[in-house]
């Protein structure tokens, strides 16, 4: 019997989603500041109208729903992944209201696609886009990336005993310190310092590259906000084939990689266990799937003499997959070649990359590198106890920070998030076939929306049906939040409706 | 011994003593970047030598 939502339930899950709301109308301050720096007044008023609208959600809802009630776990799951909507919402309106977007459906789309870190993005002329409005695209995909509720949880929540029921609804699930709101403040710290280095660095070699002082350091900030957060959003519609710099293309590899890292291997090597990097399933996965994969496609693009030396096949092969598999998005290459150069082989297997996806508990998407670990760990171990005597006691440990061992639970687990998003991968692909793209084209873009990657081959424009702008928005929210906090938020709505 | 070890690991996450280790982590997560992208320039190296 499913049980009718209580108002204590209501005013709950009214006064923490507020909560995040606020959260979201802060981080406007960034972009709104920027306006007012380049004397952007239209651009500041739209964000000055977004702000209000957050903060008018958010208050009332602080008074409306006056609780001194705590979280449950069903709370906490439908505040995840309802706060995203309620964010993106009213995320969206200093997209539209810039005029660069078509509908506010595709307002939402482009800041679903930021939040959840994909990086498609149905803007206009995105080459002259405000200064204001470039900072919250990539605000949007940064601050996603570490989760809009870990940000809340961070700087806003004041050690509520639920904090961790709505941190787990973002799908990070694991604790890098005892306490979750200090797992939050860890989560930060470790990107705050890269984003130190990393925008240093980038800006560094924008200078070199002969970019002016003032867009040197404004493109090293978002090229860095977009490979941490596995975001791909770049300031230029050529992305990052836009530098044509072997540097730039170095350094923002490095830091989509480490950005798509899992934040308790981060925590693990930065407090001393350096080896657990190449002991780690996820970065032994990892290491193992993109290798198989660049081998694949470099010998097909080789044989075909795409590409005219072995530098450029290499960095070209490289940076697609590695972008793809960190389901980050960057491309050094025009949409249109993914279909026209990369061909059927190419695009299948820079498919399997952005399935795959990166690690757990990261900015990244897709299906994750430690559940194919788990997989293929579970599939040996099977093989292994056929080939034993009948009265051999076959184990099986995988490592993740410390030794685990394969049980059947972990292994269901495993299989069960893995069928769902293989599952979803088929529907998003099916609604592309049925509005008329090929098949190839249709999973290529489906599976980058579905797994919060943002690699384009053509599919992803203002011009697309709004059916498929729809689908692919459910797909990323889906994708990064993975499934379950988004089935709570549906069964919490079935509920007010025939509980009883 | 526990008492020995909370005086050894700072318990605030920006003490200046943890950031030696914090820069050796993000270095050991750069050099496994740089490691994949040696193996794909070996693997392009190998391909044009099969097709040149």
């Amino acid at each position: 019997m499913m049980l009718k939502p209580r108002l204590e339930d209501h005013l709950v899950i009214g006064k923490y989603t507020g909560k995040v709301i606020i959260g979201v109308g802060l981080l406007m301050v960034i972009p709104l500041l920027t306006s007012i720096a380049f004397a952007e007044w239209d651009t500041a008023i739209d964000f000055v109208i977004g702000m209000a609208a957050c903060f008018i959600f958010g208050f009332g809802t602080q008074i409306a729903c006056r609780t001194d009630k705590d979280l449950e776990w069903s709370h906490g799951l439908v505040v995840a992944s309802g706060s995203w909507v309620v964010a993106t919402a009213l995320g969206a309106l200093p997209h539209f209201l810039s005029g660069h977007e078509g509908s506010y459906l595709d307002a939402m789309f482009d800041v679903m696609s930021g939040y959840t870190t994909t990086g498609l993005y149905l803007l206009q002329d995105l080459d002259h886009v405000s200064h204001g409005l470039n900072m919250w695209r990539h605000v949007l995909t940064y601050a996603g990336g570490q989760g809009i509720v870990v940000i809340a949880l961070a700087f806003l929540f004041r050690g509520t005993a639920g904090a961790y029921k709505v941190y787990v609804g973002e799908g990070k699930d694991e604790r890098l310190l005892p306490n979750v709101i200090n797992t939050a403040r860890a989560i930060w710290l470790v990107s705050l310092v890269w984003l130190a280095f990393g925008w240093i660095a980038l800006s560094v070699t924008g200078l070199a590259l002969g970019q002016s002082p003032v867009r040197a350091i404004l493109h090293g900030l978002w090229v860095f906000m977009g490979a941490w957060s596995t975001g791909g959003f770049a300031p230029q519609s050529y992305n990052t084939m836009y530098y044509h710099s072997v540097v730039f293309e170095v350094l923002s590899v490095i830091v989509f990689i480490a950005g798509s890292f899992n934040f308790a291997l981060h925590w693990a090597v930065w407090t001393g266990k350096r080896a657990e990097i190449r002991k780690n399933i996820e970065t032994v996965s990892f290491a193992i799937t993109l290798t198989t994969l660049v081998l694949l496609a470099t010998f097909v693009l080789a044989r075909n003499g795409v590409y005219s030396d072995a530098v450029i096949l290499a960095r070209k092969s490289f940076y697609q997959l590695a972008s793809g598999h960190t389901t980050t998005g960057f491309s050094t290459i025009f949409s249109r070649a993914f279909v026209t150069q990369w061909g059927p082989v190419g695009m299948l297997a820079t498919t399997i990359a952005m399935a795959i996806g990166a690690s757990a508990c990261s900015t990244a998407g897709g299906i994750k590198g430690i559940r194919v670990g788990i997989i293929a760990k579970a599939f040996f171990h099977d093989v292994r106890k056929m080939l034993s005597p009948e009265s051999a006691v076959v184990r099986t440990k995988y490592h993740h920070v410390r030794d685990i061992a394969l049980e059947d639970p972990i292994v269901r687990t495993a299989m069960t998030i893995t069928l769902a998003y293989v599952v979803m991968y088929l529907i998003v692909t099916v609604v592309g076939v049925l509005h008329g793209y090929p098949v190839v084209e249709a999973a290529f873009e489906g599976v980058s929306a579905a797994s919060n990657t943002g690699l384009s081959c053509g599919v992803t424009l203002p011009s697309m049906p709004a059916a498929m702008k729809v689908a692919y928005m459910v797909a990323m929210w889906l994708g990064r939040l993975e499934f379950m906090s988004v089935f709570a938020l549906i069964g919490y709505g079935v509920s007010i409706v025939r509980g009883k | 011994m526990a008492a020995k070890r909370s005086v050894e690991i700072p318990r605030t996450l920006t003490h200046p003593q943890r950031w030696t280790g914090y820069l050796a982590g993000m270095m050991t997560e750069a050099a496994y970047a740089l490691v994949l992208i040696a193996a794909a320039l070996l693997i392009a190296l190998a391909a044009r030598v099969i097709w040149p």
